[in-house]
C-alpha cells in the first residue's frame, strides 16, 4: 500500500524534503512506523519526533488503516 | 460595571452579538498571564490589551535588543537594553489605560512559578525554549490552569490549547526534552516577524473564546500552520503519558533538576568540523590575537581578534556563511555568542576543536 509521508520542521530540513511516498508491504503484520522511517532515513535516528498516522498520534500502522498519510512531527520551541 | 469611557472604547466589540456587554464584562473580570514578551508575546499582548482583558501579567527577564525589533512589535530603538516586561506594559498602558497590568521582570523558576500563575485564569506560553515550556506546562497541570501553546520554527508553527477542561497537555504531545540534535531557537534559526505575529494572534484568539465561551477551543488538537504555502493541518491529541505526572501530583512540587537539559542549548548547532563543510562557501575569520602562532596571513582569512570584535565586527558578513576559528574552539564560540546575541548574526559557525595543521593546509590549497 502506498503512503504519503509528510515531514515537518527540522526533520524536513535534515532530510531535505517535506514529502515522500513510500510503499509498505504488510505481509500480515503491523508495522512500527518509527523503525521504518529510521531505516529509510538513518539521519533521523538521534532526532526527536512524534508520528501521526491519518492525523492521529500513533506509531503502529496496521493494514486496516485506510487514509494513508503519515506525518513526522518534531518539537520546536521558537517564539 | 463598565464605565462610559470603556463602553465607548469597546463599542465595536460589544456590538458583536455573542459578546455584548456581558461578554465585555467577562473579559474585564479575567486575568491572563503572558510568559515571554517576544515575537509571540508582543502581538498577543497588544491584542489582548485592546480586547479588554481586565488583568494582564507579563513575565520576561530579558532586555530589548536591536535584533528583536523586527518582530517584537511593542518595542522601538529607545527601549533597547530595557526590560521587556516593563517596557511592554508602558506601551500597553497607552493602548488601553483601563486595565490592570503587572510586570514580572524575572525568570520563571520552580521556586516562583506556582505563586505567580496562581493569580491567573489562563496562561499563554510565548517563550522560546523547552526548559520554560515544560516548566510552564507542569506548573499549569499542578495548579489546573489552561495553557495556550504557540511555537515556531522558520516558516512553520504549532498551536494548541493544553489542560483545558481536563484535555491533553504538552507532555501528551512531547513527553520530554528533545535530543540536542533536534533543537534550535529563533536566535539561531532566523525568523520573519510575520509568523510569530500570526501565531501570537491565534493564541490571543483562543484566550478570548475561552473567556467568552464562544466558538471551539483548540483543545485536543495540534494545529500546524505553514506560512509559505498557507497549509493548516490538524492532528488529534488525546491524553497520554499520564503517569509522567504521578510524582508531580503526589508531591505537589516542581523539582528543579527536571527542567534543566543535560546539555542545555547544545553547541552542536553552532560548532562544525571543517571536514563536514565546504570551506569555499565560508568567509573565514581568525579570532586569535595577533601574536598567536602560526601566523596566518591569507586573502581568504580575515583577522579579527576576539578582543577587538565589538569594534571590528562589521567586517564580518551578515549574509552567506561565516566560520570563526581560534586555537581550541573556545574563543571562537565566545565570539559567535557575541555576534549572535549583541549584533544579531545568524549565519555564524565556530570551528570545533580549533585550527589544525590539516586545516591550514586545506586553506592554503583553496587559496592557490
Amino acid at each position: 500500500m502506498e503512503y504519503e509521508v509528510q515531514f515537518y520542521g527540522m526533520i524536513a530540513e535534515r532530510i531535505g524534503i517535506s514529502k515522500a511516498s513510500i510503499v509498505i508491504d504488510f505481509n500480515g503484520e503491523d508495522i512500527n512506523v518509527r523503525n521504518l522511517i529510521i531505516s529509510r532515513y538513518p539521519e533521523l535516528k538521534s532526532m526527536t519526533f512524534q508520528i501521526a498516522i491519518n492525523n492521529e498520534l500513533k506509531e503502529i500502522l496496521s493494514s486496516v488503516n485506510i487514509g494513508q498519510t503519515i506525518a513526522i512531527l518534531p518539537p520546536f520551541a521558537g517564539g | 460595571m463598565l464605565t462610559k469611557e470603556e463602553l465607548q472604547y469597546y463599542d465595536r466589540q460589544i456590538l458583536l452579538e455573542p459578546i455584548g456587554r456581558t461578554g465585555q464584562e467577562k473579559l474585564k473580570l479575567s486575568k491572563v498571564l503572558i510568559v515571554g514578551a517576544g515575537g509571540l508575546g508582543c502581538p498577543a499582548l497588544r491584542y489582548l490589551a485592546s480586547a479588554g482583558i481586565g488583568t494582564l501579567g507579563v513575565v520576561d527577564f530579558d532586555e530589548v535588543s536591536i535584533s528583536n525589533l523586527h518582530r517584537q512589535i511593542l518595542f522601538d530603538f529607545d527601549d533597547v537594553k530595557n526590560n521587556k516586561a516593563v517596557v511592554a506594559i508602558e506601551k500597553l498602558k497607552k493602548v488601553n489605560p483601563f486595565l490592570n497590568y503587572i510586570a514580572y521582570p524575572i525568570r520563571l523558576t520552580t521556586e516562583n512559578i506556582l505563586e505567580i500563575i496562581e493569580g491567573y485564569d489562563i496562561i499563554v506560553d510565548c517563550t522560546d525554549n523547552y526548559e520554560s515550556r515544560f516548566l510552564i506546562n507542569d506548573a499549569c497541570v499542578l495548579t489546573d490552569k489552561p495553557l495556550i501553546y504557540g511555537s515556531i520554527f522558520k516558516f512553520e508553527a504549532q498551536i494548541s490549547v493544553f489542560n483545558w477542561e481536563n484535555g491533553p497537555t504538552y507532555r501528551c504531545l512531547f513527553k520530554d526534552f528533545p535530543s540536542n540534535e533536534s533543537t534550535a531557537d529563533c536566535n539561531s534559526s532566523g525568523v520573519v516577524g510575520v509568523l510569530p505575529g500570526i501565531v501570537g494572534l491565534y493564541q490571543s484568539n483562543e484566550v478570548l473564546k475561552m473567556i467568552l465561551g464562544i466558538g471551539e477551543v483548540l483543545s485536543g488538537k495540534l494545529m500546524i500552520y505553514n506560512s509559505l504555502n498557507n497549509q493548516v493541518t490538524y492532528f488529534n491529541l488525546s491524553k497520554s503519558n499520564e503517569n509522567l505526572y504521578d510524582v508531580l501530583l503526589s508531591e505537589r512540587k516542581l523539582i528543579p533538576e527536571k527542567y534543566i537539559r543535560s546539555c542545555s542549548l547544545s553547541n552542536d548547532i553552532y560548532e562544525v568540523d571543517y571536514k563536514n563543510i565546504n570551506l569555499r562557501d565560508y568567509q573565514i575569520v581568525d579570532v586569535r590575537e595577533p601574536f598567536e602562532m602560526p601566523l596566518l596571513e591569507s586573502d581568504i582569512i580575515i583577522n579579527i581578534p576576539l578582543s577587538e570584535l565589538t569594534e571590528s565586527y562589521s567586517q564580518i558578513n551578515k549574509e552567506g556563511s561565516v566560520l570563526l576559528f581560534c586555537k581550541s574552539g573556545i574563543r571562537s564560540m565566545k565570539a559567535l555568542e557575541i555576534l549572535r546575541d549583541q549584533f544579531g548574526y545568524t549565519n555564524i559557525k565556530s570551528l570545533k576543536g580549533g585550527i589544525t595543521e590539516e586545516m591550514i593546509n586545506k586553506l592554503l590549497e583553496i587559496e592557490n
